[in-house]
Order: C-alpha cells, then sequence, then structure tokens
C-alpha cells in the first residue's frame, strides 16, 4: 500500500474513532507538534470533548476524499443533536445541526501534524439559533439603516 | 505531464482568470449542467458578478493544492475591499474580507464538471460587520438566557 492510500486509511480509522466517541483514542493519531490555525493539540482535543459532550449523538461522515504525497484533503458532513452540554458556550438547544466542513491535513510518520482548511462554523450557529439565517442577517442589517 | 498536473494548471487557470476579473471566461471553464453545494453554474456565475462587483479590488490567490485522478482539492484566500455594489443585499460597507475557501472539484476533458466544499461565509459576514463575531454572538445568547 502506498503512502497515499496509508494515510487516507489513517482518516478513515479518525473518523471511526470519533463516530464511537472515543476522543481519547482519536487524539493519538494527531502529532505532539500539531495544530490547527493557533490552536495546539491539547486544544483540540479540548474542542473535540466539547462537541461530543453537547452532540452526544455527533455523527460524522466522509463524502470525498484523495491524498497526493503527505497530504489528505477530505470533506465530511457532520449531524447531531444538541441535548449534552454546552457548544460555545451556548447551552443544550435541541436542535440538529447539519454541516460540511473541509480539510487538507498533512501526515508524518502515520500522525496528523497539521489541518487546513474551512469549517461551516456559519451554518453551525444557525442552526443552533445563535445566528439569524443570510436572509434575516441581510433583513437586520437593512434595517439598522432605516 | 500527467492528468493530475494538467488538471492542477487547470485551477491555477480559473484563479487568473478570477484575478484578471474575466468572469466569462472563468465560467468557460465549467462544463455545461455542472453543479456544486446547491448552486446551478448559472447561479454560480451571478454569485460570481455579484462578488466581483461588490469587491471590485478582489484577490484569489491559492493557499494550497493537491491532485489525485479527476480531482483537485485546494485551498483558497479572498481578500477584497466592499466599495462596489451591494454583496447579499448589503450596501458597501468600505470594509475589508480575508476568507478561506476549501473545495474538492472533478475535472472531466478540462472543465470542472462538480465541486464540494465549504465556503467561509461567517469570517465573511463578520467581516462586512452584519453579524456579530462568535464571543459577541455567544455572550448575546448568554445575555438573553439572563
Amino acid at each position: 500500500m502506498g503512502i497515499e492510500e496509508n494515510n487516507k486509511e489513517l482518516i478513515r480509522d479518525l473518523y471511526q474513532l470519533y463516530n464511537r466517541h472515543d476522543v481519547d483514542a482519536a487524539n493519538e493519531l494527531f502529532s505532539p507538534d500539531f495544530h490547527i490555525g493557533d490552536f495546539t493539540r491539547e486544544q483540540n482535543k479540548q474542542l473535540d470533548n466539547m462537541l461530543h459532550s453537547a452532540f452526544p449523538d455527533l455523527k460524522i461522515t466522509i463524502l470525498d476524499m484523495i491524498a497526493e504525497g503527505d497530504k489528505v484533503a477530505y470533506v465530511v458532513n457532520a449531524t447531531g443533536t444538541h441535548t449534552g452540554g454546552p457548544c460555545f458556550g451556548v447551552q443544550p438547544t435541541g436542535r440538529k445541526i447539519d454541516m460540511t466542513n473541509t480539510w487538507i491535513v498533512r501526515i508524518v510518520d502515520n500522525k496528523i501534524v497539521e489541518i487546513n482548511g474551512t469549517g461551516d462554523t456559519f451554518s453551525q450557529f444557525q442552526q443552533l439559533g445563535v445566528l439569524p439565517s443570510l436572509p434575516e442577517a441581510i433583513q437586520a442589517y437593512n434595517d439598522s439603516l432605516k | 505531464m500527467g492528468i493530475e498536473e494538467n488538471n492542477k494548471e487547470l485551477i491555477r487557470h480559473l484563479h487568473e482568470l478570477y484575478n484578471q476579473h474575466n468572469i466569462d471566461a472563468a465560467n468557460e471553464i465549467y462544463a455545461e449542467g455542472c453543479f456544486g453545494e446547491g448552486f446551478t453554474l448559472e447561479q454560480n456565475k451571478q454569485f460570481e458578478i455579484m462578488l466581483q462587483d461588490a469587491f471590485p479590488d478582489a484577490k484569489w490567490t491559492i493557499l494550497d493544492m493537491i491532485a489525485e485522478g479527476d480531482k483537485v482539492a485546494f485551498i483558497n484566500n479572498v481578500t477584497g475591499t466592499h466599495t462596489g455594489g451591494l454583496y447579499m443585499g448589503i450596501p458597501p460597507t468600505g470594509k475589508k474580507i480575508d476568507c478561506k475557501n476549501t473545495r474538492i472539484v472533478r475535472i472531466d476533458d478540462s472543465k470542472i464538471i462538480e465541486w464540494r466544499g465549504t465556503a467561509d461565509f461567517y469570517n465573511n459576514m463578520q467581516q462586512l460587520g452584519v453579524i456579530p463575531t462568535m464571543r459577541e454572538a455567544i455572550k448575546a445568547y448568554n445575555d438573553s438566557l439572563k
């Protein structure tokens, strides 16, 4: 199996662990030097713990994945119901989320060292009812100018 | 040059055309009937026209790109100043945007036939001042519960 197939397999393993809500084992797949933006591995684990606690039925599906050299790019869909703990300080809303995130990760020696890409934070906050929908946001903005 | 390098070259060319604000030529790179993220080709074109009109200095930069078979994954960064026309119904704010989008596109016969990924509308709308920052949003939500 070439490096690309190995690396894709690592990403599949990662999401299997997330779907079993085994954040500790998932975190083992990240290098100690890992970072996402200015987030460290420890901070990333805390974020994962918060998400799994907030959405006890969190389910993540890989929609598409390609690899080249030491990098893997993939699109994932996450669904869940906010019935557990707080999410970013938002108390349980009972609402469902359904969001698509797209990442490119770099893998060295079977460990993820870096993640770059785009998370759909906008939809997530909309679906939790914290932020208005785009038309509502625009309407509110226009009203404020009157 | 293999298919992967050809396909990456097509994506570089697409971004060059965006940076020349040549939407018609950029649109020629998409196949008839292609679709992505719930948009048709015609809707995608309308969105691009709106974006370029709203941000006359819009500049695209490819931050990362990998390819496998008929697919290319890339992260791009868009910067611009909202000094032109309406954007999503929002009148010119004079504010700067700096957003990252991540996509996987499928290419057939040197045309994009499908795309999937995540656009960073959250930072986009925050930077235009239409929605609060995540911190402000969470604080507003928590205050509303008091």
